[in-house]
C-alpha cells in the first residue's frame, strides 16, 4: 500500500474534484482509480472531500430541491401622463395600441367607414358625369316635351298610315312638320336610333336630320386604306409611259 | 461506554468478537463512508449498497487490520475497493445482462433506519450546520459551490459564466469543499 505521507506531493490531488463530479476523461479516470487503490493519502483526502460534497448535496436536496419555483411577477410601473402628453394624437396612439377585442372593433369600424366613403365618392362622381352629359345638349338645342318625342317616334315608325294623317288633337306643330315631309323615307331602324337620341334630349329636327342619310356624314375612304393593287389607272399610266418610251 | 474509546481500541474489542464495538465503529463512520461511496459512484442507491458491503468486508477482515494505518484510512481503503468493484460489476452488467441476478443475491442486508427519530434529528441538525458552513464561506468559493450543486452547472459552464480558467474553477471548488470539511469536522453532530 502506497502512503505518500504528504498530500501536497501527490499529483492526483487535482483530479479529486473532477472525479467526484464525474467530469474527468476516461483515461484520467482509469489512472486516478488505479492510484486511489494504492495511495492512502489521496484516499483519505477523497473521503473528506466526498463527505463535504455529500453534506452540501443533502442540504440542497432537503431544503431546496422540494421548493416550488416561485412565480415571477414583474410590477411594471405605469408611466404618469403629463399635461402636454395628453392630446388627440396621444389618445389615438393609445387607442391604436389597444390589444384584444377593442382593437378588432376599431379595425372593423375603420373598414366600414372606408367602404362608406368609397360608395359616396363613386356615386358623386357618377352623378356629376351624368349631369354633365345631360346638361350638354339641353344648353345647345331646344328642349322637347316627352309627349312630342313619343309622337315623333310613332311618326317615324309608321309615317304613312291613315291614322297618322288624322288631325292631331294636341295640334302641335311637330305633327305638321312631319306631315310636311311625307316624301321623306324613314326607315324603322333609324327611327329606333332616333328614339334613342330623343331620350337623351335631342330635338325633333335634329333627330329627323340624323335619320336621313346625309352625304357629308358618309364615311370617306381613309388614305391609309389605299391599296396599290386596286389602282388601275396608275398601272395604265405606267403602261402608257412604257409604250410611249 | 464505547463513546470514549478510540477507533483502534474499538477494533481491538471487535477482533475479540465484541459486536457492539464494531457497531460503534459503524455508527461513527457510516455516514463518511457513505459520502465517499456517493462521491465515487454518484448514485445514492449504489452508494448505500457499496457502503453496506464495505462495512461487511471490514468486519470480515478485522483480523487483518495490523494497526499500521489509522482505522479511518483502513475503512476508506475498503470502501474505495468496494466502489471500484461495484463500478466494474455495473460495467460488466451493462455489457452482459446475465449478471443481474447474481448481484441481487448478494444484497441480503437490511437498510439502516434512516427514518428513525434520532436519525431525523441528526439530519436536521446537520442541515443547520451545513447551511452555516456554506454561509461562512468567502463569496468566490460559495459562488462555485452554489453553481455546481444548486444550478448543476458543469465546470466549463461555470468557467464561461465567471470568465475564469477551468483550472481556477476546479481549484476554487476543491478549496471550498475542503473548507467545508474542516468547518463540519470542527462542529461534530451530536446524536440525539
Amino acid at each position: 500500500m502506497l502512503n505518500n505521507g504528504n498530500k501536497q506531493e501527490c499529483r492526483f490531488k487535482d483530479d479529486i474534484v473532477a472525479y467526484i463530479y464525474d467530469e474527468i476523461g476516461a483515461a484520467e479516470r482509469g489512472k486516478f482509480e488505479s492510484h486511489l487503490a494504492l495511495c492512502t493519502a489521496c484516499t483519505d483526502e477523497f473521503a473528506g472531500i466526498s463527505n463535504a460534497r455529500f453534506s452540501v448535496f443533502e442540504w440542497q436536496k432537503e431544503e431546496f430541491a422540494h421548493l416550488a419555483t416561485p412565480e415571477i411577477v414583474i410590477p411594471y410601473a405605469a408611466k404618469p401622463k403629463t399635461a402636454e402628453a395628453v392630446g388627440f394624437f396621444v389618445g389615438l396612439r393609445d387607442l391604436l395600441t389597444l390589444s384584444g377585442w377593442p382593437s378588432a372593433v376599431m379595425v372593423a369600424g375603420a373598414v366600414v367607414i372606408c367602404i362608406g366613403l368609397g360608395f359616396v365618392a363613386i356615386n358623386y362622381v357618377g352623378n356629376s358625369a351624368q349631369v354633365a352629359e345631360n346638361k350638354k345638349p339641353v344648353v345647345s338645342e331646344q328642349p322637347v316635351p316627352p309627349v312630342v318625342a313619343q309622337s315623333q317616334q310613332n311618326a317615324a315608325i309608321v309615317p304613312d298610315t291613315p291614322s297618322h294623317k288624322e288631325p292631331n288633337v294636341n295640334g302641335t306643330p311637330v305633327i305638321a312638320s312631319a306631315k310636311a315631309t311625307p316624301s321623306r323615307e324613314i326607315r324603322p331602324v333609324r327611327a329606333s336610333l332616333n328614339s334613342q337620341r330623343i331620350r337623351f334630349g335631342k330635338s325633333l329636327t335634329a333627330s329627323t336630320r340624323t335619320a336621313e342619310p346625309a352625304p357629308q356624314q358618309r364615311k370617306a375612304p381613309a388614305l391609309t386604306a389605299y391599296d396599290e393593287d386596286d389602282d388601275k389607272s396608275l398601272r395604265l399610266a405606267d403602261l402608257f409611259d412604257e409604250g410611249g418610251s | 461506554m464505547y463513546k470514549d474509546l478510540t477507533d483502534e481500541q474499538l477494533v481491538e474489542l471487535a477482533v475479540r468478537e465484541d459486536p457492539d464495538a464494531f457497531g460503534e465503529i459503524v455508527r461513527r463512520w457510516e455516514r463518511k463512508i457513505f459520502a465517499l461511496c456517493f462521491g465515487m459512484l454518484g448514485r445514492e442507491d449504489d452508494a448505500r449498497d457499496a457502503c453496506q458491503e464495505a462495512f461487511i468486508a471490514a468486519y470480515r477482515n478485522l483480523k487483518n487490520f495490523r494497526g499500521e494505518a489509522k482505522v479511518s484510512s483502513w475503512l476508506h481503503r475498503i470502501a474505495v475497493n468496494q466502489c471500484l468493484t461495484t463500478k466494474r460489476r455495473a460495467k460488466s452488467r451493462a455489457e452482459d445482462f446475465l449478471d443481474d441476478e447474481d448481484g441481487s443475491e448478494e444484497r441480503t442486508f437490511v437498510a439502516p433506519l434512516y427514518n428513525s427519530p434520532a436519525k431525523k434529528a441528526e439530519k436536521a441538525e446537520r442541515m443547520i450546520l451545513v447551511r452555516q458552513a456554506v454561509g461562512a464561506l468567502p463569496t468566490d468559493l460559495r459562488q462555485v459551490i452554489v453553481m455546481k450543486e444548486f444550478e448543476e452547472m458543469t465546470f466549463q459552464e461555470i468557467s464561461e459564466t465567471l470568465e475564469l480558467p477551468l483550472s481556477t474553477v476546479k481549484s476554487r471548488l476543491y478549496t471550498a469543499l475542503k473548507q467545508l470539511k474542516m468547518k463540519l469536522e470542527r462542529t461534530p453532530v451530536e446524536v440525539v
